[in-house]
């Protein structure tokens, strides 16, 4: 039995939901305004929150966003419940930090079957403490091979799955590109960071990382060019021993050269998924960069080889690529420009915008695979 | 699931420039009869949530209740997928369906329209005494924001605000 906070300004609505999760055995709070609501959530966190979207004052998506904002409620699943049935609104309130979007053209079976499914999903995924501090850094010797975007989108992935805390750490500097496509506005960056010459800690690095709405928190390298200074390998160092131990995984995006700031990453990452492209040029520089791996002396099996197709035809094959890199290559993303184009230019991750994309899907996948098992 | 219980329905309102989410008192008739009776001019509305098209899913405000003339309105999206008036229910022709595009302010709108017999533009969009038309399978997009995309079962579209009106072959028939 699980405790359920049920948010929706419609008592027809809130009747029916009650008496259909009463009868399948779950304890049911309710609450018709969203203020009454969230005091309920803070006082005593549910197991699982069912939001309305159409409510006045507060409406759903704030609400979604007020239970992401609290600690005591930032892992509660949330599925919101509503009438509004169009694509734009499931996406807001994806990003808004909901886990599911249901319409209230979906039968009370429906209803009870996606709540015992998020719940049992919860109660098989380990708890933060459970498997703390992966650091899982995304990295190509040759640029342009999509790995800022999947950084990205793995961050977000991995941030669905129930009571994770996900840190994006942006080393890609003078070309980043990660608040832009995550469509956040940081105020402070690693760079300034470096420049104060604060202690870094878990703690002081929280101000200077800015949250996206699915909970990823985000250190930006540089905020302008124009004042852009390298940042050492120790701070870098520092700065992933730290956001390692406050967080479940830190996904490092990194530029596209050995330089000592990337190595620095690479060397204290648990996993380091190479990205590749299925062309020569690519083969060959993930070739060169195993090599430099193990002239390192970086484990072996902390690298994950994934091709990422950035065109459409004409590739190489999985066995030709595999046979080259002499490794079997873990994930294959498919081809989605348009989607990914879009996806850029919104703002909003392709997990989030179109999360039943083959790309989206492969993505979450991938996730799956390096989360908790 | 029957939330709102019967004589109600939830619609996605569009005007040139404000989506409107709401409940429609439709009194166990259909929105198309409603819409289409010449006798009212204003459609009562419960639990009406606004949206400017530019930001069509953040609610700008909230009100129980509110009154909507129906001549304001370029056309209703409705989850459900029938959407027809009783009177057309029935009959002894053979049903056809048109792919159609057309063009309203704002908007375009895309989907199939389902006619008895033959079609004739003039009477479907002239002759025709109805002045909502219904659209199955649309997918509307607002001219500025191609991206967003509205769907549903059937979407109700204001005839005096259609611009243009594209027809191409017959998409299929159905009985």
């Amino acid at each position: 039995m699980a405790r359920i906070l049920v948010i929706d300004d419609d008592s027809h609505a809130l009747r029916l939901i009650e008496f259909a999760l009463t009868k399948a055995g779950h304890e049911v709070v309710t609450a018709r305004r969203s203020e009454e609501g969230l005091q309920k959530a803070f006082q005593q966190p549910p197991n699982l929150a069912i939001i309305d979207l159409m409510m006045p004052k507060v409406d759903g998506y704030e609400v979604c966003r007020r239970l992401r904002q609290n600690e005591r409620t930032a892992d509660t699943p949330i599925i919101v419940f509503t009438a509004r049935i169009q694509e734009i609104d499931r996406q807001t309130a994806m990003e808004a930090g909901a886990n599911e979007f249901l319409t209230k053209t979906a039968t009370p079976d429906e209803l009870v079957s996606k709540v015992e499914s998020l719940l049992a999903r919860e109660v098989s995924v380990p708890r933060a403490e459970a498997r703390p501090g992966q650091v899982i850094a995304l990295f190509s010797l040759r640029g342009g091979v999509g790995v800022s975007s999947l950084a990205i989108n793995l961050a977000v992935a991995l941030a669905r799955q129930p009571s994770q805390k996900v840190a994006l750490l942006d080393l890609c500097f003078l070309s980043s590109s990660v608040p832009l496509m995550l469509n956040v506005r940081p105020n402070l960056s690693l760079a300034k960071l470096s420049r104060e010459d604060t202690t870094i800690s878990p703690e002081s690095l929280e101000k200077y990382m800015v949250v996206h709405s699915s909970g990823v928190k985000v250190l930006p390298i540089v905020l302008s060019l124009a004042r852009a200074a390298p940042i050492s390998a120790k701070t870098v160092e520092r700065v992933v021993s730290a956001l390692k131990r406050s967080f479940n995984y830190l996904i490092v995006d990194t530029l596209s050269s050995l330089d000592d700031m990337t190595l620095a990453a690479l060397i204290h990452s648990d996993q380091i998924i190479l990205v590749l492209a299925p062309e020569v040029a690519s083969v060959q520089a993930t070739t060169a960069t195993l090599q430099a791996f193990r002239s390192l002396g970086l484990s072996e099996v902390a690298i994950v080889p994934i091709v990422n197709h950035t065109f459409a035809r004409g590739g190489l094959s999985l066995s030709t690529i595999q046979g080259a890199l002499k490794r079997p290559i873990k994930a294959v993303i498919p081809h989605e420009p348009e989607l990914l184009v879009q996806a850029i230019n919104s703002g909003t991750p392709l997990v989030l915008s179109q999360p039943s994309s083959a790309m989206a899907a492969a993505i979450q996948k991938l996730a799956s695979v390096l989360g908790p098992s | 699931m029957d939330i709102y219980g019967k004589g109600f329905v939830a619609v996605d309102f569009f005007t040139h420039t404000y989506r409107i989410s709401a409940r429609a008192d439709t009194r166990k008739r259909s929105l198309a009869d409603h819409l289409n009776d010449r006798l009212t001019s204003y459609l009562e509305l419960y639990n009406t949530f606004v949206s400017r098209l530019h930001k069509p899913s953040e609610i700008v405000a909230s009100y129980p209740l509110a009154s909507l003339r129906k001549d304001g309105i370029t056309f209703a999206i409705l989850a459900a997928e029938k959407e027809t008036s009783e009177r057309h229910a029935y009959g002894y022709f053979a049903k056809q369906l048109y792919d159609v595009f057309l063009t309203v302010p704002s908007f375009e709108v895309r989907g199939k329209l389902q006619v008895v017999g033959k079609l004739d533009l003039h009477v479907v969009l002239v002759k025709g005494t109805e002045n909502f038309i219904s659209i199955s399978d649309p997918v509307a997009s607002p001219s500025l924001f191609p991206d967003i995309t509205f769907t549903g079962g059937t979407v109700l579209v204001n005839k005096s605000r259609i611009e243009l009106f594209c027809v191409s072959e017959i998409s299929s028939s159905s009985s």
